[in-house]
């Protein structure tokens, strides 16, 4: 048995580690949920792949790993009582609770493991089936656990999706197609707004959200294009640079369109050095100029999603957006997931490996990058819908370059062109700003306040301590720390996308009569 | 040694009875442990894991953006609370009320400032955590708007130290339905201890008017704070006859104003007054001003508490010399009593003159204190009522109430000019 | 296309730009009377756009070096140089150079400063290299970008711990976060007056100094990435990694020399910006970064002389904008610009000389 473990532990300590660490950082029943989702990871880690006999090999596999995950889970629930709490000046409770946790997190995170493992025995045909049946299982199950063990982790974890498919959105535009786009938030923007202003008081539409979370996408996908074609004689970084520059200009467009009033400009021209007004042609807003987005105080309230049984969505429960992010969010997989296999797909590779071998074989450049970028910000106008909704409010300041950079970061940490890997990229950097950072920081100023503060004599390096190196003004620093290290780890991103070279390898021997008609 | 049934003794299959053996325990405990987790035997608890104690415990949460450019008024704020917190010994009703108080960030490192999500996602966590009978916050006025309804549905009460934006609580002065909209179950559930807009912005317009201003250029950071301030600010001073030669707003990130500076001399105001905090970038917007050659003997700089801070004067140096900012109350050194020992005692414990921002949250978090003694039990309820119901408090602010809509009814505002490296008092002002 | 659709279609643009422009301040015949009625403000505006772009174009500089040699978008390189104005101000406030001092007692503060900015910033930039971009140097091409942006992102912070040092060094203000007062060194004589003609327009001994050290600062790295032996092996390297190494070439050594140029670039940038504007700020690096990688864009990446005329555009666009048009509107302005730029000369400005290196 402890042999099993011990060649398990590779496995599972990396993901041990991160459970471990979310049981220092959050505490009490945190482990349980984390050692169900990590211990399923080690569990298919493990086995994913191998050939496995039986159920009961992979069962025996999977539990090791997901047993590792398990040990890990009862050492940070050890370590974070007896050392890490009482270093930080925090209570915690007694042994036999603490152990109860530990216990609860290794059971789970075994069983997690071994159920996980015992899938991966199946026979080949079943076997990815009963993978994403047990995915979608835990998925659609998450909202419970985190209510039984209090971890309220679910407004977080709506956050992340959002900030996934915003990810899924931008890969195909960098990923798919190689298309440098540094100002992706202009489009979450676009979705936004449009969905401000089809379903709130401010042009007086209200607007059902089921249809205008559509409308949203395609006014986006439409700014898409527009951008695609402004762009398109454009390569590389000069690309780069113009999408940054549409990313700017869309927040001050929107900040600053509270006073709108149109004319006709040649009969306006015409009417100024004439000096007579009335030959100006007024388009739009002539009565009263129109106040169409409301300026930093931005839209407010956005009309929420209702269903029949549900109700109106309400800001005080998650559970409907919950699950509302989470079937937009595996649509949205699906979808992209048969765009890239489709013949488009397989264009945007070959545009991304060499554009002008690309067009030599007869793919039609301008429709196929137009295409990427309208499909690219289709899902970010889906995804800005639902987020105008789930905060009810849009304000302009929260669609600048930062948030691009997010996304890309997300994209390219969890390998570019890979779904599942830019998935995880979503995770980790979301999970890391929402969740993990602002705990730790935090951790570290109880561990500074109780353990080393005190220590301290010279007033200087008190005040330094005070003032100056304050954990919870780290946060930008441990994310960019953890950007880095992410990236020297993991250079290729976290899976890389050997799929598709290996894909693009394999067209070569094929006849190109078929790459000829992918037009 | 490579194969998995390498463990001596033990068939793959026992093993993985084994395996499961240990599994259904720990998920029969997992099944079990709500009822463990309610059990009042638990003691303490971290944050984030047990509820329990409910009762003798109360805990008091501020939600601002601690990361981020607001950082430098938001830190102050904190200082604050703790000041508060500290003097009453983290307890309230002689001991019998432990209070515990929780910093949430409502910023993220991603966005590098207030993030919307964010905002909703901590008011969601305050109302789950059934010791949260308080939020203190929050900073911006959109913030504001979000967090509101959904701690008004759970009866737990706001007091902000900042927001400004008239339409979160008076009725006729937002738009639509402001303010009935923030208050879903038709209780008021927020207060602040902040005036509005509205008054501000027309003291400054008065003073203005007094010293002999005639022509003033606005300028605004494009945030709601400064935006409606200068609004405000615009619209008292048509009405007392001040020319208003123009109104922009500035792009708080850049690295200087020169050009706008220079586009202001050449239309000759005596007043250019700064709707915004000194995070955007109001120091550089002074250095400028004089930069370009508008001394202060012949254009005058004036901005409201958003720039009410040492912070100015380090960031504009000797050219903050005249600057005028007006304060929602009275300055630290020109009270007396309550007011008076609080002055000394900040100065003393953080070793720096305490700013706007230091009094709004010490205010702030008092009223909450002053609430829980009053009611001296865990009950979100009526601790909100009790904060509403605030009358005559004795503040660092001054003598006041609240009134039926959350606001203030100290109209008692001061103007301040630097001197020597200093913010002065000069005078009080009016509103109206 | 045909000529004649080509005409359109810029009609067409024309067209839109004077119909939506209204929206964003563009009144053409208030524009008109304007600089009719006082010209001498646009020379002024042109003159503040000048020095405010021979700024950004001396921060661009290192965009260029380090993008020229190994095609990477350095995001940290803006917040580098803020780190230098921290290292500045810091020297200078030690040195108890008080504001407004005449220049005899300044001038060796200045230069301490300036060394020890350059040096530290060389330093880091250096350090950086070698830990965070070097084991990238065969990833995929975006892998270094991502490492940029947490190394801009640590600098951030760096720079909101380093103003938080009022302990040691006072001038450094009671608040962490808030912006620093730089003191004001240089001498501001107005040069016009100082030659007897009487005019509006100011331009100061300060602003000259800006421009004559951008202009130096450009001529100096075009001859030395020309001409000098470690040059010609820059060039070398950029052109062709494994030829240069094959040629006797230190590869490593180089990226490193390049970056410890760089670093130093900023250093000097930093200094410069702090004596000139008189304030620093942990966040100023990220829009400086932001506005100086437009312009090298612009200009035509790689290219030196491309930087500076990209820098200087943007700047006198600005400058321009926030008069005539409006300050609200002026970054969606110098964006618009650009990208019709970009539109129309899709290698930048100056960017055909590159093209035998694609």
């Amino acid at each position: 048995m402890v042999k099993g473990l011990l060649k398990a532990l590779p496995t599972g300590s990396g993901l041990g580690a991160i459970a471990a660490l979310t049981v220092v950082l959050f505490g009490g029943w945190s482990g349980a949920v984390i050692g169900w989702l990590l211990g399923a990871g080690a569990g298919f880690l493990a086995c994913g792949g191998r050939r496995i006999p039986n159920l009961q090999a992979g069962a025996l596999q999977g539990g090791k790993s997901g047993a590792i995950v398990g040990l890990w889970i009862l050492v940070g629930n050890l370590l974070g009582k007896f050392v890490i709490r009482p270093l930080a000046g925090l209570s915690s409770e007694g042994i036999p609770q603490i152990l109860l946790y530990g216990g609860v997190g290794l059971g789970v995170a075994t069983l997690a493991g071994a159920s996980l493992g015992a899938l991966q025995g199946m026979n080949r045909a079943h076997r990815p089936v009963a993978t994403r049946l047990f995915m979608a299982l835990s998925l659609l199950l998450f909202p419970l656990a985190d209510q039984l063990a209090q971890t309220r982790w679910i407004a977080a974890s709506i956050q992340i999706m959002i900030f996934i498919m915003l990810a899924l959105g931008l890969n195909i535009v960098v990923g798919f197609a190689g298309l440098l786009d540094l100002g992706y938030a202009a489009f979450f923007a676009i979705g936004a707004y449009t969905t401000g202003l089809l379903s709130s008081p401010q042009l007086g539409i209200q607007g059902n959200f089921w249809l205008v979370i559509w409308a949203a996408a395609a006014v986006a996908a439409l700014a898409g294009t527009v951008l695609g074609s402004a762009t398109l004689p454009l390569r590389g970084d000069y690309l780069a640079i113009v999408t940054l520059g549409f990313g700017e200009i869309i927040p001050v467009v929107f900040r600053n369109l509270t006073n709108v009033q149109l004319y006709e400009p040649i009969s306006k021209l015409v009417a100024d050095f004439t000096g007579n007004p009335t030959l100006a042609l007024c388009l739009l807003g002539c009565d009263k100029p129109l106040n169409l987005t409301g300026g930093e105080a931005g839209i407010n309230p956005i009309g929420r999603p209702s269903l029949p049984i549900v109700g109106t969505f309400q800001p005080t429960n998650d559970l409907p957006w919950y699950y509302l992010i989470l079937t937009l969010l595996v649509l949205a997989y699906f979808v992209i997931n048969r765009l890239r296999d489709s013949r488009l797909g397989r264009a945007w590779t070959a545009l991304r490996e060499d554009e002008l071998a690309a067009s030599a074989m007869g793919i039609n450049i301008v429709r196929t990058k137009l295409l990427a970028f309208a499909m690219g910000a289709t899902f970010s106008g889906f995804a800005g819908s639902f987020y105008a909704a789930y905060i009810s409010a849009i304000f302009p300041s929260v669609f600048d370059f930062s948030v691009s950079v997010i996304i890309l970061c997300m994209v390219i940490l969890g390998g570019l062109g890979n779904m599942t890997g830019v998935i995880l990229g979503g995770l980790i950097i979301m999970g890391a700003d929402r969740l993990y950072l602002p705990q730790l920081a935090q951790l570290l100023k109880g561990i500074l306040n109780t353990s080393i503060f005190p220590n301290v004599a010279s007033p200087q390096w008190r005040d330094f301590l005070a003032t100056t190196i304050d954990p919870l003004q780290m946060r930008l620093f441990l994310f960019g720390l953890t950007l880095v290290i992410m990236m020297i780890v993991r250079p290729e991103g976290i899976i890389p996308d050997s799929v598709h070279r290996a894909e693009l390898h394999h067209a070569e021997n094929e006849p190109p009569a078929d790459a000829g008609r992918t037009v | 040694m490579n194969s998995p049934s390498s463990l001596k003794g033990l068939s793959p299959r026992s093993a993985f009875f084994v395996a499961l053996a240990t599994v259904s325990a720990g998920v029969l405990a997992a099944a079990c442990q709500p009822n463990t987790t309610q059990a009042p035997t638990t003691t303490g608890g971290s944050p984030a894991s047990s509820p329990a104690a409910a009762g003798n415990t109360v805990k008091i949460v501020s939600s601002l953006p601690m990361t981020g450019s607001s950082l430098g008024q938001t830190q102050t704020i904190v200082n604050g609370i703790k000041q508060v917190l500290e003097e009453s010994n983290y307890g309230a009703c002689t001991g019998k009320l432990k209070i515990e108080y929780e910093m949430m960030d409502d910023a993220t490192a991603a966005a590098g400032k207030w993030d919307p999500a964010q905002v909703t996602s901590n008011a969601n966590r305050a109302v789950s955590d059934p010791n949260v009978v308080a939020v203190i916050g929050t900073f911006n006025s959109g913030a504001a708007k979000l967090a509101i309804p959904i701690l008004n549905t759970a009866n737990v009460v706001m007091v902000s130290p900042a927001n400004t934006y008239p339409g979160l609580t008076k009725p006729g002065k937002g738009e639509g339905k402001e303010p009935d909209v923030y208050y879903p179950n038709g209780i008021r559930n927020y207060a602040r201890v902040v005036p509005a807009d509205d008054l501000q912005g027309a003291a400054g317009a008065n003073w203005a008017k007094t010293l002999g201003i005639k022509r003033v250029y606005i300028l605004d950071d494009q945030e709601l704070y400064g935006k409606g301030i200068a609004d405000i600010f615009k619209s008292t001073a048509k009405n007392l006859g001040i020319e208003v030669l123009g109104h922009e707003g500035i792009d708080s990130k850049a690295s200087d104003y020169k050009a706008l500076m220079t586009k202001i001399k050449a239309l000759n105001p005596d007043l250019i007054y700064f709707g915004g905090i000194t995070q955007n970038n109001a120091g550089q917007l002074v250095k400028d001003m004089r930069n370009v050659g508008m001394t202060n003997d012949r254009v005058k700089f004036m901005g409201p508490d958003g720039i009410f801070e040492q912070a100015l004067i380090d960031a504009a140096g000797k050219d903050a010399e005249g600057v005028m900012a007006t304060f929602g109350g009275v300055p630290g050194s020109q009270l007396t009593g309550t007011g008076k020992t609080w002055y000394e005692n900040y100065k003393k414990k953080y070793n720096a003159e305490p700013e706007a921002y230091a009094a709004y949250g010490y205010e702030a978090a008092q009223v909450v204190v002053q609430a829980i003694n009053k009611v001296c039990k865990n009950d979100r309820a009526a601790i909100r009522d009790a904060v509403m119901a605030t009358k005559d408090f004795e503040g660092v602010l001054g003598k006041w109430s609240f009134d039926a809509n959350g606001d203030t009814t100290l109209s008692t505002m001061s103007g301040n000019v630097v001197k020597s490296s200093k913010y002065e008092f000069s005078q009080l002002l009016k509103a109206q | 296309m045909k000529r004649w659709q080509s005409s359109l279609l810029y009609l067409g643009v024309a067209y839109l730009i004077l119909l939506i422009g209204p929206l964003a301040g563009l009144d053409i015949p208030r524009i008109i009377g304007d600089i009719a009625r006082s010209p001498d403000v646009l020379v002024q505006q042109i003159l503040v756009g000048l020095v405010n772009g021979a700024i950004i174009a001396i921060i661009a500089l290192g965009y260029t070096l380090v993008y020229g040699i190994i095609e990477l978008i350095n995001f940290a390189h803006g917040d580098l140089y803020m780190l230098g104005a921290f290292a500045s101000l810091t020297v200078v406030g030690a040195l108890g150079v008080q504001d407004g001092a005449p220049l005899q007692s300044s001038l060796l503060p200045m230069l301490a400063a300036l060394v020890v900015a350059s040096v530290f910033c060389a330093g880091v930039n250096m350090l950086t290299e070698r830990y965070a971009y070097r084991p990238l140097r065969n990833a995929p091409r975006l892998a270094p970008l991502i490492s940029a942006i947490g190394v801009s992102f640590i600098f951030i912070n760096t720079g909101l711990f380093w103003g938080g040092l009022r302990a040691f060094f006072p001038i450094m203000g009671a608040n962490a976060a808030a912006p620093k007062s730089f003191p004001d060194l240089l001498p501001r004589i107005d040069l016009l007056k100082q030659f007897g003609i009487q005019s509006n327009i100011a331009f100061t001994t300060k602003d000259l100094i800006v421009l004559v050290v951008a202009v130096v600062l450009m001529v100096s790295l075009h001859l030395f990435v020309q001409y000098t032996r470690l040059g010609k092996a820059m060039r070398a390297t950029a052109q062709n990694r494994d030829a240069a190494r094959m040629m006797g070439i230190n590869v490593d050594l180089i990226i490193a020399l390049t970056f410890l140029l760089g670093g130093a670039l900023a250093g000097a940038a930093g200094l410069l910006v702090g004596l000139y504007n008189n304030t620093v700020v942990f966040t100023m690096g990220f829009t400086a970064g932001l506005r100086a990688f437009t312009a090298a864009v612009l200009g035509g990446i790689g290219n030196i002389i491309g930087a500076m005329l990209g820098g200087v555009l943007i700047g006198v666009l600005s400058a321009l904008s926030d008069q005539y048009l409006s300050s609200r509107w002026t970054n969606a302005w110098v964006f618009a610009v650009l990208v019709i730029i970009l539109a129309f000369r899709p290698g930048g400005l100056l960017g055909e000389k590159l093209q035998e290196k694609v």
